[in-house]
């Protein structure tokens, strides 16, 4: 694409760049397809789906937290130890709003304008830590943080009447949480969700007219039908997506034998004239796209109609309305980590993410180029600030009591930093990654250590060890030794041939692998979890 | 010509500041003392009692947190490393101590050598106890320095993700072994095994009313200052002492004029890891061994080097860091039992706004 090219396009709007979006994020979307998708299985009853949405719950709370303890450490080379002071007063302030002994005033406000204030609030406090920056040189400020996170931690322990005294404070979920047209919302969004997939899908098909094609786009329909199979109340659903797979088919054959008849794609650039628009023409273009999609996506509708349907309808019977709560808590955290991982990802793309990036570098440089870095660093403590407390906002209602060791505790900082590491530092991937590998581990291998007889925080030991060896051996942590591993290995997917077929997996194909290895994990972990 | 060595007069000979820090340190001391007053103090009854408890209490408090910082000091300041597991050594030197006090004194009531002479038989566990405290720790500390921390020189943020590695390890061994942090050890005439049922310093001056001191308190006293002092006199006029003072005033220029940095970190991190060792050993008497005290004790090493000051900041900052600290916190748990864990941050304010470099800092 030339460079007037991408002008062209900046200029045409989001909209009109939807495809290329899509097509750019084929990787991400994928994720967060299956993200959303995974808990339209829940039932409108108790069942180890829900645990495990808790469980990826937390993960993703506390992922939110790494990713922003990493902004400051990975991005602007700030290790701050008092980062669950930012957390802690998300957390407290969200508690304040739910709780209606402390300041009733607070309860009239609605639950999404809270998480917003929560924001803000952290945001002030970061401000605070940020000025502390310029007193004190380089890692000093980690200790000035831990401070002021003491500070904050020994003032809710000693003010019973703040904190709840010994049995901590009662946290009562959100109204707005337990009402269905709050999980419609998520609902819509998911199916909005799912279309962008299945539209990222089908352009993919139309432009994947190699002979191997077939072989990426196949698999992950097959493995979509599977898993409606499995999962789906109602057997049309499947027969719909199938229908919509031979449309697939069709759709390939037909841009295939265009392609092989007009190999360089001239017509495509070209102004047709309209009289020379084939009927074809506007087959392959729009009427069977289009129809594909809509099949589709009422496939999955019919699949999951009955598991809709039997949560909205709870809401009008009203009974047992906590049923709601875990997917909506789910959907909500879920939202919220898929808004800040795009925000931090723009935000690093942008001309202040590259002078945060350079000021932690070489500060003296930056200065001498012109750069401010004393207000850099704290525009990033305060974006930080905001997301932590975002974390916190989330983390209270989810846990539902809280008193200062689980909001405000030095422990939670210090988690944050080993998911960073361990995830891989300065990667917006990793902290999510490390959240999930090391909570997920902590859940299940405490119990396992002590069904074997050995103390179960033998495991935090070990835990300990993994990760001095990451500081002394991989300092980029799983995501980056990954990433640097894959190199040779996309060489080498590239150049692979199985006889004559030409196999060449190209980078528009990795969201492959990733829809049918999340697909998986998924399923492997709701597996372990009936088990367990 | 003879020169009387005179460290002190030395001393104060060189650094004109340090008797406009020592006002300060009293100012602050006082007014902290005037401002909890003011708010707490429901009368006058008893305001010297608790002023003279306070004091002594204070001061012992101060010397031990002096000789724990000033470990804590001597790795930041030479090294540059700001080691996040001098808290859990402090904590484990405490359970060393523990451990080695009840082992030699079973050991040695089985031997028979002291028979019923209970004072020898505890004054010597107590030595071996502090001693052998110091020595497991220098070792541990040592170790962790020449395998692990040497790698990472010149890259600060590491080093730190490094340490905290290392106090999350030893604070979830210890609680393993030891049990969680709302236990507490203690080595008091009870707890001990066997039929002793002494220590050496488990007795109060008595001085009527609620004017009581407990006698190791007073000890500690004098065990820190001499401790301090014997230090204060080492680094002035040993070898390896003015190697480290060069050291943490220009580590490059000490190296280029020929001495082994490396030998001589790992020989600061071993002192350092000691001094915690021994601070931790000679606590369990008084506030017990407690798992839980890793990071508490790491805050006010942290409080403590930047009121001193931190960087380019001189040793004896640390001794006017510890003495504020202590004091402040004594007072206020005496006066204003609210603010006692809240004091030291306060003071860690009010000197990072008046003076950022800390009391003896740039």
């Amino acid at each position: 694409m030339s460079n007037e090219d991408i002008i062209e396009d900046k200029q045409k709007g989001f909209l009109a760049r939807f495809t290329s979006v899509l097509s750019n994020n084929r990787m991400f979307i994928s994720v967060i397809t299956i993200l959303y998708l995974f808990p339209l299985i829940t039932r409108a009853e108790l069942s180890p789906e829900r645990d495990l949405l808790n469980v990826i719950t937390q993960i993703m709370i506390f992922g939110l937290l790494a990713m922003s303890f990493d902004l400051q450490l990975g991005r602007a080379g700030l290790l701050n130890f008092g980062h669950v002071a930012l957390f802690g007063v998300g957390a407290y302030f969200i508690a304040f709003t739910l709780n209606n002994a402390i300041f009733p005033e607070l309860n009239i406000l609605p639950f999404p304008l809270t998480l917003v204030i929560a924001m803000l609030i952290g945001a002030f406090l970061g401000f605070i830590m940020g000025l502390t920056t310029s007193r004190m040189r380089g890692t000093a400020f980690a200790f000035i943080a831990l401070a002021i996170a003491m500070f904050l931690y020994n003032f809710f322990a000693q003010n019973p009447t703040l904190s709840g005294g010994e049995t901590g404070l009662r946290v009562a979920t959100p109204s707005i949480m337990t009402t269905a047209p709050f999980y419609l919302f998520f609902i819509i969004i998911t199916f909005i969700i799912l279309t962008a997939f299945f539209g990222m899908v089908i352009n993919y098909v139309k432009i994947r007219t190699e002979s191997s094609g077939l072989l990426f786009f196949v698999p992950v329909m097959v493995a979509f039908i599977g898993f409606l199979l499995f999962f789906g109340a109602n057997i049309i659903g499947s027969v719909l997506v199938f229908v919509a797979m031979l449309g697939m088919f069709g759709l390939y054959w037909m841009e295939r034998s265009k392609s092989i008849r007009d190999p360089l794609q001239i017509e495509e650039g070209k102004q047709v004239p309209s009289s020379e628009i084939t009927s074809v023409d506007i087959i392959s273009k729009y009427v069977l796209p289009l129809s594909i999609l809509a099949i589709t996506i009422v496939g999955f509708l019919v699949a999951f109609w009955n598991n809709i349907y039997g949560m909205a309808i709870l809401w009008i019977e009203d009974t047992d309305i906590f049923l709601y709560r875990i997917p909506v808590m789910y959907y909500l955290v879920l939202t919220c980590v898929v808004l800040t991982f795009i925000f931090i990802k723009r935000l690093i793309a942008s001309p202040f993410g590259r002078m945060v990036t350079a000021v932690a570098q070489n500060q003296e440089r930056a200065e001498a180029l012109g750069y401010n870095s004393y207000r850099s660093k704290i525009v990033v403590v305060m974006i930080s600030g905001a997301i932590a407390a975002l974390a916190g906002g989330l983390y209270a209602p989810f846990i539902r009591t809280i008193d200062p060791t689980a909001a405000l505790g030095v422990e939670i900082s210090i988690d944050a930093m080993l998911y960073t590491i361990i995830g891989g530092i300065a990667t917006i991937l990793g902290p999510l990654l490390g959240a999930g590998v090391v909570v997920y581990s902590e859940l299940n291998l405490v119990d396992f250590m002590d069904s074997i007889g050995l103390p179960g925080e033998l495991w935090v030991v070990g835990l300990g060890i993994i990760y001095i060896i990451i500081v002394l051996f991989l300092p980029l942590g799983i995501t980056g030794s990954v990433g640097i591993k894959t190199q040779s290995l996309k060489e080498r997917l590239q150049r692979i041939k199985i006889g004559s077929f030409e196999f060449g997996m190209k980078e528009m194909d990795y969201w492959v692998p990733v829809v049918l290895g999340s697909l998986v994990l998924l399923i492997l972990l709701l597996f372990f979890t009936i088990n367990i | 010509m003879e020169s009387v060595i005179n460290p002190i007069k030395d001393y104060f000979d060189e650094n004109p500041q340090a008797r406009k820090i020592l006002t300060i340190v009293s100012v602050i001391a006082f007014v902290v003392m005037l401002v909890a007053l003011g708010i707490y103090s429901y009368s006058w009854n008893g305001f010297v009692d608790r002023t003279v408890l306070s004091i002594v209490d204070g001061l012992a408090l101060s010397m031990l947190l002096f000789l724990m910082v000033s470990g804590f000091f001597l790795i930041f300041g030479l090294c540059d490393v700001i080691n996040f597991a001098h808290g859990a050594f402090f904590m484990l030197g405490g359970f060393m101590g523990f451990t080695i006090y009840l082992g030699t004194e079973a050991f040695l009531l089985d031997l028979g050598i002291f028979g019923t002479n209970y004072f020898m038989l505890s004054i010597v566990s107590f030595i071996a106890s502090a001693a052998g405290s110091a020595a497991v720790l220098a070792i541990i500390g040592g170790g962790i320095e020449f395998f692990t921390v040497r790698r990472l020189y010149g890259n600060a943020i590491a080093q730190i993700l490094l340490t905290v590695g290392f106090m999350v390890i030893i604070t979830k061994v210890a609680e393993i072994i030891w049990g969680s942090a709302v236990i507490s050890y203690f080595i008091t005439p009870f707890s001990q095994v066997g039929e002793t049922g002494y220590f050496f310093i488990s007795g109060v001056f008595d001085f009527g009313g609620i004017l009581t001191f407990q006698v190791y308190r007073v000890f500690l006293i004098f065990l820190g200052l001499i401790i301090a002092s014997i230090m204060f006199i080492a680094f002035r006029k040993t070898r390896i002492g003015l190697q480290i003072q060069a050291g943490i005033e220009d580590t490059e220029m000490v190296e280029a004029l020929g001495t082994d940095i490396k030998k001589l970190f790992t020989i600061v991190f071993m002192l350092g890891a000691g001094l915690a060792g021994l601070s931790g050993a000679v606590l369990v008497p008084w506030i017990g061994a407690n798992t839980g005290h890793g990071l508490t004790y790491l805050i006010f090493a942290f409080v403590i080097v930047v009121v001193g000051g931190a960087h380019y900041g001189r040793f004896e900052g640390t001794f006017f860091g510890a003495l504020i600290v202590g004091l402040a916190m004594k007072f206020c748990a005496y006066f204003a039992p609210g603010l006692e864990n809240i004091i030291v941050f306060i003071i860690m304010a009010i000197v990072l706004v008046l003076k950022p470099g800390g009391l003896t800092g740039t």
